[in-house]
């Protein structure tokens, strides 16, 4: 008997062996539920408004066909349950600027190839509403109410997306008529940045706004003026829906400001020898590396030397460093370095904007505001180590800040790329799932696109 | 405005691709870790509880001081396990949209030789063991959430290992010691993804080697019919040189350069304890313990002349696996039907070597439960075989916190069917 009531569990066990693969899950994984971001029974009727980061704009430009498609707007649309959620689907290159990586040279370097897309075919130019998306690459927080023509600013502003993505004012004169013409129940507003990047990425020659013949980024009091006055033209015409407003990116940490050191100037003994008195005491060099010089307008010298505290730009032209002596021999021009100074600016400028963004949930119980700051600052927050923070995607690596093998910021320097639209769409995810008590399923960031190589 | 106007002539000197954090290495099978008990079709059958009761040539794998038990003076066996793993895994949250995963069907034929031989000196047998005490492979699909993790992991250790055991009596009772020695003949390989550009670039590190150990047996009948057995097994170090080569990488030569990786692998000690006893002349029960000393897979260090991303410089990839020792629990039930047909039933309990927070997709594992069932068939004095199935089933293991990020549950369950031929003389 024994050997018998022995035998069935075994048998029992070898069954369970055989029939067993059905898993349950303690971990909640999202279910897809909308919480309170809209009236029970409703669906999400979504729109976006913005400046580059809510297009997708990555590479130096806006495409489709894996670009625009990994847009945070859009990457939320399909976790809200959108069936139709319109963006401008660019034929070809796309607008803009497209750069691409062909792969590295001998030594290591990038291979990168550019091309100027000045015009491009919009294949849904003629879709009859505005687009739901409606980020404008270069926008400034006024063009959220500015009602002059969208031609007229791309021409005269050099940037073909006004044009291409407001398209006709019949459609909304304004990005906020063209949002509010959607009758959306739920609206991000994502802008600001260029009223300090246009400064920052000109050395802090081209802004907004000139004081005595000066740039400088938009005033703060301006902005608040802006700010409030779009919130409550929302307010007005859509009483219901949730508004979303995402705070301003302090962008000093992003590649663009950090690749080209202060003192890649390398010199022998000599060299430095020569320089130090060809420069009569104004500036000093030693055997290693050195700060470069660059042209500083404001001082008595025109020049200064930099110091750790400043930034060399991206955009710089290296073959003029090792071949036509800039930043030694001759000064480097000022649009291609920003001094602590004007640093000091930038980051001035942005925590005023983000204070007045914080100060807009005063207007209204529908306005939250969602700290994008906080994410890019975070990404860019360095270690006691001296290593980046990064974005931690989990079963992948860790996105990391540095120029293309970090993931997280496309060939352009500034813009992130798809995985870190990926990484950006989940902080809104969870933001929402938090501030509504929603429970979207967040984006598996680790399978979209970092940097694609084209043979 | 903001346009970036970036000079086509742009280059920098940069790169230094971040590997994973952790570069893992490690087994699914179906034991604990990545060790194989499946070795005798009539061990199977018994739940891999032959240490002190192992009356045919495979003793020399389960415990050489046995050697002597059996009845043949020379007995040579040829066996084989046929073993049948799957596997899912579940992730959580980021990790969901495809929701399950399923390991690819990657069976294996797990071959198994045995010897021995009494020789004119009386009490004194020889043996001889060919086994794969380590090894088994994860294939998992190559768009898969944890691809940068494990694709194609695959491990196979063969040893060569000749015993010699002494019988004697000791105030009457039967007692037997024996030692043998093991030549290993180890192959690695790991596949995986790597992050950052698209098309993902694959790596691929292959690597052989080989390493020596020893082992102990005792047997003791204390009371007729109640025997004892001891065996143990000395842990293998095993250092590896390997290629590391890449795939996918077209435009990234200059990155992603062929190298050598070494590595070193510490398999774990082993040390069975089990008792039988002989209920009638037909029915023999058998009861043990197996501590396998996994701690020793405490972290993984793997060194690459040309950093993957950096060739410019080596590149050290370091991991805690924080393995630790177990104990697991086996008890067979032998009896004898006829004069030819002997049946078996068995079962053991093998709890995973690890927490569950440090389970990794290569070696999904999760607390074992195995049951099985056999028999023995006797065709004369000189033929026989064994036949075994064995059904184990992996209690639900659910990851959360893991260093790689890798959360979410495994479930895992394999077949086996084994078959030995015996030849006695």
């Amino acid at each position: 008997m024994k050997k018998i009531n022995l035998m069935t569990i075994l048998v029992a066990l070898c069954l369970i062996a055989v029939t067993s693969c059905t898993p349950t899950i303690d971990t909640p994984i999202g279910t897809g539920s909308l919480g309170t971001l809209v009236n029970s029974g409703e669906k999400v009727n979504y729109v976006a408004v913005g400046n580059s980061i809510t297009a997708g704009y990555q590479d130096g430009g806006v495409y489709s066909d894996g670009g625009n498609d990994y847009s945070f707007p859009n990457q939320l649309a399909q976790k809200f349950g959108m069936t139709e959620f319109n963006q401008p689907d660019i034929a070809g290159e796309g607008l803009g600027i497209r750069m691409k990586l062909k792969g590295f040279d001998a030594t290591g370097n990038p291979i990168i190839v550019k091309t100027l897309l000045p015009s491009a075919t919009i294949n849904n130019i003629g879709l009859a509403k505005p687009f739901n998306n409606l980020g404008v690459p270069g926008a400034v927080a006024y063009d959220l109410l500015d009602t002059s023509s969208f031609l007229v600013r791309s021409q005269t502003r050099q940037n073909p997306y006004y044009a291409n993505f407001l398209r006709n004012p019949l459609l909304g004169a304004s990005m906020l008529d063209q949002a509010i013409k959607l009758q959306p129940n739920v609206v991000t507003v994502e802008i600001g940045a260029n009223d300090v990047l246009g400064y920052a990425t000109s050395g802090g020659t081209i802004s907004t706004t000139y004081l005595s013949g000066k740039a400088v980024p938009t005033p703060a009091a301006a902005m608040t003026q802006i700010y409030q006055g779009a919130i409550m033209k929302l307010k007005i015409a859509l009483p219901n829906a949730k508004i979303i407003v995402m705070t301003v990116p302090d962008v000093m940490g992003v590649p663009f400001f950090n690749v080209v050191a202060w003192n890649r100037l390398a010199l022998d003994s000599n060299q430095a020898k020569a320089l130090t008195a060809a420069y009569g005491g104004l500036a000093k060099f030693s055997a290693g590396s050195n700060g470069f010089i660059a042209s500083d307008p404001s001082s008595t010298y025109k020049m200064r030397q930099l110091t750790k505290d400043d930034k060399v730009l991206l955009t710089i032209p290296t073959d003029s460093i090792k071949l036509a002596g800039w930043g030694s021999l001759k000064p480097i021009p000022k649009q291609y370095v920003l001094f602590k100074e004007e640093i000091a600016i930038i980051k001035q400028a942005v925590a005023d904007y983000n204070t007045a963004i914080n100060g807009l949930t005063a207007l209204t119980t529908n306005v939250k505001v969602f700290d994008m700051n906080k994410v890019f600052s975070d990404i860019l927050t360095l270690k006691t180590d001296g290593t980046y923070q990064g974005y931690a995607v989990p079963a992948s690596t860790t996105m990391k800040p540095s120029f293309i093998s970090g993931e997280m910021f496309s060939l352009d320097g500034i813009h992130p790329t798809s995985r870190g639209y990926g990484a950006i769409t989940n902080e809104i995810l969870k933001f929402i799932n938090l501030t509504y008590g929603a429970d979207l399923p967040l984006v598996r960031v680790q399978n979209l696109p970092a940097v694609t190589i084209y043979k | 405005m903001f346009f970036l106007i970036i000079d086509k002539g742009l280059k920098m000197r940069f790169f230094k691709l971040t590997v994973l954090s952790t570069f893992l290495l490690s087994y699914l099978s179906f034991s604990g870790g990545f060790q194989l008990n499946d070795h005798s079709a009539r061990s199977i059958g018994l739940g891999f509880s032959t240490v002190a009761n192992v009356n045919d040539a495979s003793a020399n794998y389960f415990n050489p001081a046995c050697l002597g038990q059996n009845p043949n003076d020379f007995s040579i066996s040829l066996g084989a396990s046929y073993i049948m793993p799957s596997g899912t895994f579940t992730g959580f949250t980021t990790l969901n949209e495809q929701n399950t995963s399923t390991l690819e069907t990657w069976n294996f034929l797990i071959p198994n030789f045995y010897a021995s031989w009494k020789s004119p000196i009386k009490g004194l047998n020889l043996g001889l063991g060919v086994f794969v005490p380590f090894g088994l492979g994860t294939r998992w699909p190559s768009d898969w959430a944890g691809r940068f993790s494990s694709v194609e992991t695959y491990l196979q250790n063969i040893e060569i290992n000749p015993n010699i055991s002494f019988d004697f009596e000791i105030a009457g009772m039967p007692m037997s010691i024996a030692a043998g020695y093991g030549y290993v003949i180890s192959d690695v390989s790991i596949q995986r993804h790597l992050s950052t550009f698209t098309p993902e670039p694959v790596l691929k590190l292959a690597g052989n080697s080989t390493g020596t150990t020893f082992n102990f047996g005792l047997n003791a009948e204390f009371v007729k019919g109640l025997k004892l057995g001891i065996a143990y097994r000395h842990n293998i170090k095993v250092d590896y040189e390997g290629d590391v080569t890449y795939e996918n990488v077209s435009g990234l030569e200059a990155l992603f350069q062929s190298s050598k990786g070494t590595t070193s692998l510490n398999y774990p000690n082993d040390l069975k304890v089990g008792l039988s006893y002989k209920i009638n002349e037909k029915t023999t029960v058998e009861a043990g313990i197996n501590y396998v000393g996994w701690s020793s897979y405490d972290s993984l260090i793997i060194n690459f002349d040309k950093g993957p991303g950096n060739p410019a410089s080596t590149y050290r990839s370091a991991s805690a696996r924080l393995y630790k020792d177990v104990i697991a629990y086996r008890i067979g039930l032998e009896h004898l039907c006829t004069d030819a047909i002997t049946g078996r039933l068995g079962f053991t309990f093998d709890p995973m070597p690890v927490e569950t927070s440090h389970v990794e997709p290569m070696l999904p594992e999760g607390n074992k439960l195995m049951g099985s069932i056999g028999m023995g068939y006797k065709f004369n004095n000189h033929f026989s075989c064994d036949a075994a199935y064995m059904g184990i089933y992996a209690l639900q293991t659910e990851t959360v916190g893991n260093p790689n990020g890798i959360d979410g549950i495994y479930n895992t369950w394999a077949n086996v069917v084994s078959l030995s031929l015996n030849v006695n003389f």
